[in-house]
């Protein structure tokens, strides 16, 4: 009974913590957000689109729910991954968890209330984007209303798969390999995310069958087997004929005729896949004790042999240096976003950098560049944030232009590292004449570091760019040709022109409030 | 309440934080753990909160291993950290009430004592505002009461004056020293006159080593005849490598006080030690 009652305090207490945050606000306002996105559309670029030569796509308000679920399924695991890996780092980082481990509660009913905490806290966005869904079917369908059943079943079959990420998330935190290493961590999600996607599409096409599919069916946690078996269904029902295709985020430009409406009934009711979603939870819970395990019971003695990164060589600029004085600033920025990261991240980065160079140059526009910049998170995250997050903003605002100056060498840092990540590609696409390639490359390497300047200045935390550099990335392993076009087209120039934009905007507004905080008295 | 420390000793690598200490501390009196910046208080106190693994020693609570049995010590442990860590988006009273299931106190027995705690620490008013919006000094009085949750039979706080008023300063002596009759309560900190009025118990440590344990007027009784006074016009008269205790600008000039086996400089008379010219003797001086 105590320590229930201690896992049910630390969980009302972080979950407290997590939604009187303006960042949960803004993650609700995004969801809602994204519903109005989520909207099937008949032609161009859209969410969902089923079998588009046959069925008439987002003809029925049952569409709605359908879409968001599947959608809204996967964008929530991505970003709710993100949002909710900090769960236990902020405790060490506040020196909570040093209280926590002076009291009798056990390291796993710690972890127990976090993974409650992380799962209401999803389960709340989930709320949210269903909310979202109600409105924009109130908005596109006036008066037609659906079932209990036909609106809720799609999102209850995610729910199970946001205690697994829940559960997956404190592991992160916990394992000794991934505890330091945020952009690794995020990289696995990334990839066990498309493959329990790959697999679950497979399972539901028949590629796998048997040990697969049971396998394919527990961690299909964004729980798109389940859907596409009842979209199929629904398929069914109309034409008698098994679906052909299910996309999620498409492009598409059929003009059927005789298209028929395809209406859908919620999820098929199955013992099967609800017992899968049982055991999906009870593997979770397993993966929070493992967590648990992992979890040090007492801190490590801090090796005083390591001094902190403090940047070696920082030149006081006198009045006869000004027009060299940012230099020492931009050399300390390098040192200060590469000097912390471990020789296994230098080592993985190496072969990255090594793949774009001999890889095809397809698997590097479509695959690779996302997951170099997957890798340089962990780089990019604090900037604009990191003067904030340590205080030192109430120094440098006593310091005349030091503010400004310093975004200023923080994204000349980051540009810098992120040219040079793009190097491979930018040589590769310069000596094949592929100016579109080219343009493309150089245009996203500068955009990264103004997004991340411009959130964590914003802000003042380095999650909002993480998350979005992560949907950025994983948008781009599923949407070919979305960092670095192969060719000009109109979709292709509006983008890049748009890129460009957004750099000089984002950048602009961050010195912009830089400049504005250093000349506020307060 | 004895609390043993055998051959405690603690290295980082090559650096050595806390060598072969052993020490018997008992309930009954205010204990006070003095010594300059990176003496290895903090660095103790976390061996003795079960946060740290030292590198040799044992540690016996009533005869009990805390290094193997560290829920022995967590049952009956309040622990104030340098720094006070708090969720910042949380009120006082939720903070308390979280720190309170963490203890695993019924809620009716958590909801009595936050109450008290609250009202003896002045915070009954400000109970409902969030923790982001404290002051150092409020936060560090959150921090004694979710230290005090529990009625902890040892209590052990990390420079708990830092960030508090004169006023609150005396305050929290007094509580910590009330409590101290039947507890275990050692408080650690770098400000001698923290512990002068109140400590029945003084441990001093420098780089890793106890100086001196014993009451206090023993160390008082150690540096007498080694303090002395004498006057300057200005401090450039003031002989370089003094161990200077105090100088102060008076009408006829600086009247310095140092510490030391002889005098410095002439003329000087001898003074009546205080604690923290004890202090100053046992550790070595500082320098001018």
């Amino acid at each position: 009974m105590k320590t229930l009652r201690a896992v049910w305090g630390v969980a009302k207490a972080d979950f407290r913590e997590r939604v009187r945050k303006f960042s949960f606000l803004a993650f609700c306002a995004l969801a809602i957000f994204l519903t109005f996105w989520f909207i099937p559309r008949s032609t161009g670029f859209t969410a969902l689109s089923i079998d588009p030569s046959v069925f008439i796509q987002g003809s029925d308000p049952s569409w709605v729910p359908m879409s968001s679920a599947m959608c809204g399924s996967m964008l929530l695991s991505l970003f709710g991954f993100a949002y909710v890996k900090n769960a236990v780092r902020r405790d060490r980082e506040t020196g909570v968890l040093s209280l926590l481990r002076t009291s009798p509660t056990k390291r796993a009913a710690y972890l127990f209330g976090k993974l409650i905490s992380s799962t209401l806290t999803l389960f709340c966005l989930l709320a949210v984007t269903m909310a979202g869904s109600f409105l924009v079917m109130e908005i596109r369908f006036p008066g037609r209303f659906l079932s209990p059943w036909d609106f809720f079943t799609p999102f209850l079959c995610v729910m199970p798969g946001l205690v697994f990420i829940s559960a997956f998330a404190l592991l992160m935190e916990c394992a000794p390999l991934f505890r330091q290493r945020g952009g690794l961590a995020i990289a696995l999600f990334v990839c066990l995310d498309i493959t329990s996607i790959s697999l679950s599409v497979s399972a539901a096409t028949g590629d796998i069958s048997g040990t697969g599919s049971r396998f394919a069916s527990v961690f299909d946690f964004n729980g798109y087997l389940w859907m596409i078996e009842s979209i199929s269904a629904a398929a069914r029902s109309v034409t008698g004929e098994p679906l052909t295709q299910v996309s999620v985020f498409s492009d598409y430009h059929v003009k059927g005729t005789h298209l028929k409406p395809l209406v859908f009934h919620g999820l098929i009711p199955s013992v099967s896949y609800l017992t899968d979603k049982l055991i999906l939870i009870a593997v979770s819970l397993l993966i929070t004790i493992l967590a648990a395990a992992l979890l040090p019971k007492a801190e490590k003695a801090i090796s005083r042999s390591k001094p902190a990164p403090v940047p070696s060589r920082t030149k006081i600029p006198s009045r006869a240096a000004v027009p060299v004085y940012r230099f020492g600033l931009f050399h300390s920025e390098l040192h200060m976003m590469l000097g912390t990261q471990s020789v296994f991240w230098w080592l993985c980065a190496a072969g990255l950098w090594i793949a774009c160079l001999f890889s095809p140059m397809k698997i590097v526009r479509n695959t690779l560049v996302a997951l170099v910049f997957a890798w340089l998170v962990p780089v990019f995250s604090r900037m604009g944030c990191l003067e904030h997050q340590s205080g030192m903003t109430a120094v440098l605002r006593t310091i005349p232009g030091a503010m400004p100056r310093q975004a200023l060498s923080c994204w000349d840092a980051g540009a810098s590292i992120s040219l040079i990540a793009m190097l491979p590609v930018l040589a590769r696409t310069l000596c094949a004449a592929d100016w579109a390639g080219f343009l493309s490359a150089f245009i996203f390497a500068l955009f990264v570091p103004s997004l991340s300047l411009f959130l964590g200045e914003w802000t003042k935390s380095n999650r909002a760019f993480e998350i979005l550099l992560l949907i950025l990335c994983f948008l781009a392993l599923n949407v070919q040709g979305l960092l670095v076009v192969d060719q000009f087209s109109v979709s292709s120039g509006l983008r890049m022109t748009v890129t460009i934009l957004l750099t000089g905007v984002m950048l602009f507004l961050s010195l912009c409030k830089r400049l504005a905080s250093q000349k506020a008295c307060t | 309440m004895n609390l043993e420390i055998r051959n405690l000793s603690m290295s980082y690598g090559k650096a050595q934080a806390l060598s072969d200490i052993t020490l018997t501390l008992r309930s009954g009196g205010l204990i006070g753990l003095v010594g300059p910046n990176g003496a290895g208080k903090s660095t103790l106190l976390k061996i003795l909160a079960t946060l740290l693994r030292p590198s040799r020693g044992q540690v016996l609570l009533d005869g009990t291993d805390i290094l193997r049995k560290p829920d022995a010590m967590r049952r009956l442990l309040g622990y104030l950290p340098q720094d006070v860590p708090v969720y910042g988006s949380l009120s006082a009273w939720e903070f308390l009430a979280f720190m309170a299931s963490v203890k695993k106190l019924k809620p009716s027995r958590a909801r009595k004592q936050i109450a008290s705690l609250m009202k003896t620490l002045h915070l009954s008013d400000v109970g409902k505002k969030p923790l982001s919006g404290f002051s150092g000094g409020m936060r560090q009085r959150v921090g004694i009461a979710s230290a005090l949750l529990g009625d902890p039979k040892v209590i052990i706080a990390d420079e708990p004056t830092t960030g508090l008023d004169p006023r609150e300063r005396v305050t929290l002596r007094s509580l910590l020293s009330g409590l101290a009759s039947s507890r275990i309560v050692l408080l650690s900190t770098h400000i001698v006159s923290d512990v002068e009025a109140v400590a029945s118990d003084l441990v001093v440590l420098k780089k890793g080593r106890v100086l001196f344990h014993g009451v206090p007027e023993a160390l008082t009784a150690r540096a007498s005849g080694h303090v002395w006074e004498y006057t300057v016009p200005d401090f450039s008269q003031i002989p370089a490598g003094s161990s200077v205790s105090s100088a102060v600008q008076e009408t006829e000039g600086i009247r310095v006080k140092t510490v030391g086996d002889r005098p410095t400089a002439s003329d000087t008379s001898a003074a009546s030690p205080t604690l923290e010219d004890a202090c100053l003797y046992v550790m070595g001086g500082g320098s001018f």
